[in-house]
């Protein structure tokens, strides 16, 4: 038999090698036979494509990357008169209907843009500009700009972005400097050096303030409503006038008088030091020459863009990313950062985890060990293969009809019957969240045990059983440790599918804007009915549902590139584990 | 628009020219090459079929129907023409090619390709021409509209995303051929691809249609792809370029909004059911077809 493989061997090396000469050696393997152009299509299809999957990485990381570069600003005059000053987003050629040179009042101009067009074969360019300067009376942030139209290109000297904490960027040709009413600086240099000495000063103080708000105010706030709530358990549970409820009533009465006059004076401190830090102001000029006045603590960040260099390009660039890393999102999560959003991504994804494994392993253990091998495993095997192919928005279905409306309702009503109808549980959440998407993941996790386990060799088995060994020694001390690796894998695998479902988690939990993130300060640390924020709704909400999508859509691909970033990570940390568990077993085996 | 035009110049790499090692990375440079091409050749088609402007022709009405048609046409025509070529003419060229050198051979299988291409093209023109006459585009009254989010890029997309999963259980199939096989078949005196086309792939092919199946099922339930690329247009029209929503879409957005317990709410829990049920009916198919293949191999 052996000799018999060897020889097949031979022959198939022998007509491989004479197949490279290129020879026709004999008649039969003639050129068509050899399926040459098929061996073509194969390849190009491979081509294709891995083309198509580097194409989507690069896209993502190069307009995700270039999110954050700090642009020049154009200011471009047009024929009819108008000014517009901002940052270039992108060009777009076209074919322009003849209707639209009617918009050029100026007859020459309106022939001289014609002449234009038809030198370039009827074609048009047009320009996307961000002119920003957003405000309750100007909601549009963008603007098009035909080739056509452009009468002059420059860029102002002292033309300053600025990123506001509302209304998204301004852009302005610095003026001068103002601290209440009076002017300190008319000159763009001495108002930039004012501004850079009075900039964190202010911040700080606003800053300041709004944490007192937040926390002091916020404490006190949280006492009076759990005085209220006390008191209105003590109704529900012994009646309306009973002698506890008016005890309680009573209790926070007295809670309310005496930390209402304490929240009163924090109020008016924190009014004090807020109208304090208002008082410096930059004034600027927009395109069209109209005077605006700024102040410092709306300015998150300001640089004169035609004047900065690499390297402080450099900086604003690394200093946009931090920003974006650790900050909380502003203005409808079109500006600021997406921690919350990264935080409650990881956070699902461990909870996930954890939930998921156990469950997982156990299932498989008796699948494979315990279960006699029959109709019935059969059958089970089948439905957690079909699990595995159950569309994911199931999944989040169910998990919104079991997890928030009936197991979370009934919560409610044993647990926090004071707080009703608000639902505590009865609602998305992230303990739902992660209880669904360890559900969906179930099936991976089982999947890559039993095959984990089905690869422990069976005289491994037998010789511990024949040590006198227990079937539960034998899994525990034997088994398992060899099918650890396996395990992890099911982990991995588990993790990469978890972390990037976003259709469940929307109907289970993921929120637009989630200012609490669910593990904080406060007792009891853990909130796991709070809802939470995730990367890939963030995606999802930017693009689609946010009120200005297009300043929104760069941020979509950088929230992409970290969302496919953030999967990454947690997939080395992951295979990092196994390689070393790995090494332990099979060096401890 | 000059991507999707790609697969006409397709056969143009797949030509004889040489064969070796170095094959792969030849295929790779063509790509680049017949993107190129395509890119310089599009301007040319363009304005042969559409009058110059694709949008414009399929928003306004610019121009006749039959290029359209022909565009459409193609891939067809040319599957045909090759069908044709390769019944009549196969048995024949590989009763004359016998003691055909390996340039005659080359040559020959070029000018089959070039009578697959040129046929293909032109049949695609006449049945064009032919019919002309129904414009598809202006059938219910009124133009087909190009909308940006529409069923054709869902459909590319949703492609892209399920390549991995076909991909990883068509190789899983592959490699659980038995080695003796190949070896087998390669000792008969087959080459790689008559091992490949004739044992390897008829063995599998259980194994690759559970693969396709389990992608299929995928697509089904395919939520944000849909949600974000498909337009949710409620209204469906038989147009590729308009928008569409699907099951899972619809259960997407309309549960959160849904008062609990009412009509709207059940019917959208009835949707996830048809969902769960259209897939456990596809899923459970393909598992079978598996089993029977693993079978098949125990034999073996």
């Amino acid at each position: 038999m052996a000799d018999n493989d060897m020889a097949d061997n031979d022959m198939a090396a022998r007509e491989k090698t004479a197949a490279k000469r290129g020879g026709s050696v004999r008649r039969r393997s003639s050129l068509f036979a050899r399926g040459e152009s098929m061996v073509w299509l194969t390849g190009a299809a491979l081509v294709v494509s891995v083309a198509m999957i580097l194409g989507l990485l690069t896209i993502v990381v190069v307009r995700g990357g270039a999110t954050f570069w700090p642009q020049a600003l154009k200011r471009i005059e047009t024929v009819d008169g108008r000014a517009l000053m901002g940052e270039l987003n992108k060009t777009e050629t076209y074919r322009p209907e003849p209707h639209v040179f009617d918009s050029i009042p100026d007859e020459t101009e309106r022939e001289k843009a014609r002449a234009m067009v038809e030198a370039n074969g009827g074609r048009s360019e047009r320009l996307f500009i961000r002119t920003g300067n957003r405000s309750p009376n100007n909601r549009d942030g963008f603007h098009w700009v035909q080739d056509f139209q452009i009468s002059g290109i420059s860029f102002p000297d002292w033309a300053l972005t600025i990123e506001r904490t509302e209304w998204g960027r301004f852009y302005g040709t610095l003026e001068g400097f103002r601290i209440g009413e009076e002017q300190t600086a008319s000159d763009p240099e001495a108002a930039w050096a004012l501004f850079e000495k009075h900039h964190d000063d202010a911040l700080e103080t606003w800053e300041d303030a709004q944490e007192i708000e937040k926390d002091d105010v916020g404490a006190i706030d949280a006492t009076i409503e759990e005085a209220r709530l006390a008191a209105k358990g003590a109704r529900i549970k012994h009646g309306e006038g009973s002698a506890e409820h008016v005890a309680a009533q009573q209790a926070f009465d007295r809670v309310v008088e005496r930390w209402d006059a304490k929240r009163k004076a924090l109020r008016e401190k924190v009014e004090g030091m807020r109208a304090e830090s208002a008082t410096y102001r930059l004034i600027l000029k927009d395109a069209s020459g109209a005077e605006h006045e700024v102040r410092l603590v709306d300015i998150v960040r300001a640089y004169p863009a035609n004047r900065v260099g690499w390297g402080e390009k450099l900086a604003i660039y690394l200093a946009r990313w931090w920003e974006f890393l650790t900050d909380e999102p502003r203005e409808a999560n079109q500006e600021g950062g997406v921690w919350p959003a990264i935080f409650g991504t990881v956070i699902l994804t461990l909870i996930m985890t954890i939930l998921v494994v156990p469950f997982g392993v156990l299932g498989a253990l008796y699948l494979r060990e315990y279960a006699k091998q029959g109709t019935l495993v059969s059958i089970v095997r089948i439905a957690v293969n079909n699990l595995a192919g159950v569309p994911s928005i199931v999944f989040g279905v169910f998990g919104f009809g079991f997890f928030c409306y009936t197991i979370g309702a009934g919560i409610d009503q044993i647990f926090f019957e004071e707080k009703l109808p608000n639902p505590t549980y009865g609602k998305g959440g992230i303990l739902w969240a992660s209880l669904t998407l360890a559900l969906l993941t179930l099936p991976v996790v089982i999947v890559a045990t039993e095959e984990a386990l089905a690869a422990v060799p069976n005289s491994m088995r037998e010789g511990s059983y024949a040590c006198g060994a227990s079937k539960w020694q034998t899994i525990r001390r034997i088994v398992l440790p060899r099918a650890m690796p396996g395990v992890m894998t099911g982990m991995i695998l588990a993790i990469a599918r978890g972390a990037g479902e976003v259709a469940p988690i929307m109907l289970v939990g993921a929120a637009k804007m989630a200012p609490e993130l669910p593990v904080d300060g406060h007792f009891p640390f853990i909130h796991p009915e709070r809802s939470f924020m995730h990367l890939g709704f963030h995606i999802y909400d930017l693009g689609f549902q946010s009120p200005d999508a297009k300043a929104a859509e760069p941020l979509v691909f950088t929230t992409t590139l970290l969302l496919i970033a953030i999967v990454v990570i947690l997939n080395i940390v992951a295979i990092t584990i196994r390689t070393k568990l790995r090494k332990q077993f099979i060096e401890g085996a | 628009m000059f991507g999707a035009r790609l697969w006409q110049f397709l056969p143009t790499r797949v030509a004889i020219l040489g064969e070796g090692a170095p094959r792969f990375i030849a295929v790779v440079l063509t790509l680049p090459l017949a993107v190129l091409i395509s890119m310089l050749l599009a301007p040319a088609v363009e304005s042969l079929c559409f009058g110059g402007d694709v949008l414009g022709w399929l928003n306004r009405g610019e121009g006749s129907a039959s290029g359209g048609w022909t565009f459409l046409l193609l891939p067809m025509c040319m599957l045909a023409v090759a069908f044709v070529v390769a019944f009549f003419g196969g048995p024949w060229l590989r009763q004359v090619s016998k003691q055909w050198s390996r340039m005659q051979c080359a040559l020959a299988d070029m000018a089959r390709l070039g009578v697959i291409v040129l046929g293909g093209i032109l049949l695609a023109v006449i049945l064009g021409q032919l019919f002309g006459g129904f414009d598809l585009r202006g059938a219910e009254g009124t133009a087909l509209k190009y909308q940006p989010r529409n069923a054709m890029i869902v459909g590319f997309v949703m492609g892209f995303a399920i390549v991995p999963i076909i991909y990883t259980l068509a190789e899983d199939a592959l490699t659980s051929v038995p080695q003796e096989l190949r070896e087998g078949s390669l000792g008969c005196g087959a080459t790689q691809w008559q091992t490949a086309w004739r044992i390897v792939v008829p063995t599998a092919t259980s194994g690759l249609f559970g693969a396709l199946m389990v992608g299929l099922g995928r697509a089904v339930g395919e939520t944000m792809i849909v949600l974000m690329a498909a337009g949710n247009t409620a209204i469906l029209e038989w147009n590729a370029f308009s928008g569409f929503r699907t099951l899972s879409a619809n259960i997407a957005t309309e549960l959160p909004e849904a008062v609990k317990n009412s009509t709207h709410y059940r019917v959208l829990f009835l949707a996830g059911l048809v969902l769960f049920a259209m897939t456990f009916v596809i899923n459970t198919v393909a598992e079978m077809v598996r089993r029977h293949f693993r079978k098949r191999f125990a034999d073996l």
